[in-house]
Order: C-alpha cells, then structure tokens, then sequence
C-alpha cells in the first residue's frame, strides 16, 4: 500500500506548478493548460486520500472534477477562438478594454 | 522500497517533470505534448492506487477529448510566433512575485501532507475495489443521482454556451489569419 504523504505530495506540487503557470504566462491556450494541470492535481489527492480511507466518494468526486473539466475545456476554447476572432491575438495582455 | 513505491515515485516524478514542461515550454504544442505525458502519468497513478476505472476515464475524458481540443484549438489559430515565454523571466518584478507565492503554496500544501502521513487514520476499510466499475455505478446510481445528472445538465449548457460563442454573426468577414488556405466557413461552403 502506498503511503499517503506520496499522493498528497504530488497534488501539492501540480497544483503548485499549475497555479505558477496561471500567474505567469501569458499565452491564453497555456494558461488553459495550466488550469488542467491544477485540477489533475487536485484529482491526485482525491484518489490518495480515499485509497487511504478506503471510501468511494473520492472516485466519484474525480468522475464530477472530469465532467466539469470537459465543460471548461469547451467553454474555455471556445472563448479564446472568439477572442482571437475579435483580436488576433491570444496574448492575454492584449485583452485590456475591461483596464482591471 | 517496494516495486509498487519504486514505480509510484517513477510516475510521480514524470507528472510533476511533465507540469513543469507544460509551464516552461514556449510553443504551445510542445506544452500540450507536455501536458499529455502528465495525463498518461496521473493515470499510472491511479491504477496504482488501485482505481483503474478512473484510469481509462482519464485517459479518454483528457488526453482523448480535452486535449484533443486543446490542439486543435492551436492548429485553428495558426499562430505566427510562438510569443513570449519565460524569457526575460527575472525582469518582471510580478512574475518573481508569483514565483514566491507559489513556492510558499506548494511548501505549504506539502507540510500538510507531511503532517498528514503521521496523522492520517488507518483504514476502515469500507470497500473493497476503490475504483472498480461495479463499485462506483452503485455509488453514483445510488448515493450520488442528482449531481450525476446535475452533470449532464451542466454538459448540455456547456455545449450549447460553446456553440454559441464560436457562431460567426450573419455577414461577418472570414477569421481573421485564416485568409488564405483552402479553410471552409461555418457553413461548409468554401469563401
């Protein structure tokens, strides 16, 4: 049996790396990448813990985290080709018209 | 070191060096490949946790479809040049900041895990197969309907949200870097 510390470890550090990657690039389509990234991780610790627990509402957890991932991954795409229409461009330092 | 703890620790260094290459790459593709060996990792790891069915979904839900999207979302775009990547990284005052925040958040998220190792409770054993095909449809059939189609509904409204947002208005001109090619519009007609 694995020890616990090992899963929570590796969703520590993609949800790290992740959130770094959200933060400091400024490709759009990266960015989406990065958002994947954080939530793979979070699905790491998910199945870790309830390995650990022994308890089946992690995997089912997983199964949602993965359906609402697709969701994003359509939405998400699809919002970066209509910015690209208006812009041509995906550098998110180009889509300032909102000055936040 | 068990076989089992040696090739854990073999995929768990391949995610996390593919999330790395995701952050770090300055062409896309090359981080979406990136990001397709951390997909394949992650589901070496939950199979070694014992949940292969989760395994396959991963496999097909992320690197089958949500990948699949992602490249061919770089391929419609046709980007000139890469753009910038993490050159010049230490000029901007921002992205060390960034970098510190992070590394304070992973360090953080791993003394948790640390504490966690000699705090966790052993098992109670609640069931056999974690993620085994039979156990998870009588969770989700049983336990978990109503998100389950929660889920479904928030699929539907995703796809329709996508459609929507990618329709060309009546009239507009072709997209832009596409010009020229042999591309077809949104209507399958050639320009």
């Amino acid at each position: 049996m694995i020890p616990v510390g090992f899963p929570l470890a590796v969703g520590a550090l993609l949800f790290a790396i992740g959130a770094f990657g959200v933060l400091v690039r400024r490709n759009a389509i990266i960015v989406f990448m990065c958002i994947e990234l954080m939530l793979n991780g979070v699905n790491v610790t998910f199945i870790g813990l309830s390995d650990r627990l022994r308890s089946v509402d992690g995997p089912v957890f997983v199964l949602f985290i993965m359906a609402v991932a697709a969701a994003e991954a359509a939405v998400g795409l699809a919002i970066v080709i209509s910015l690209y229409r208006r812009k041509e461009s995906v550098n998110l330092g180009d889509f300032d018209s909102m000055k936040g | 070191m068990t076989p089992l703890l040696a090739l854990y620790l073999l995929f768990a260094f391949g995610a996390v060096a593919g999330g790395l290459n995701v952050v770090a790459r300055r062409n896309p593709v090359n981080s979406a490949i990136a990001l397709l060996f951390t997909f394949i990792c992650v589901a070496a790891l939950y199979i070694l946790h014992g949940a292969p069915m989760l395994a396959m979904i991963q496999i097909i839900v992320y690197a089958g479809a949500i990948l699949i999207l992602v490249v061919f979302t770089i391929m419609l775009l046709a980007l000139r040049e890469p753009g910038p990547g993490l050159t010049r990284f230490w000029s901007f005052p921002q992205k060390i900041a960034a970098l510190l925040a992070c590394t304070l958040l992973g360090g953080e998220l791993l003394y948790l895990a640390w504490r966690a190792v000699a705090a966790a409770p052993p098992g109670a054993a609640v069931v056999k197969g974690l993620g085994d095909p039979a156990t998870l449809g009588h969770a989700i059939f049983e336990h978990y309907l109503l998100p389950f189609e929660a889920t479904g509904v928030l699929l539907l409204a995703a796809i329709l949200g996508a459609v929507s947002l990618t329709r060309r208005p009546k009239g507009a001109p072709q997209m832009a870097g596409a010009a020229h090619g042999d591309e077809t519009d949104a209507k399958g007609e050639r320009p």
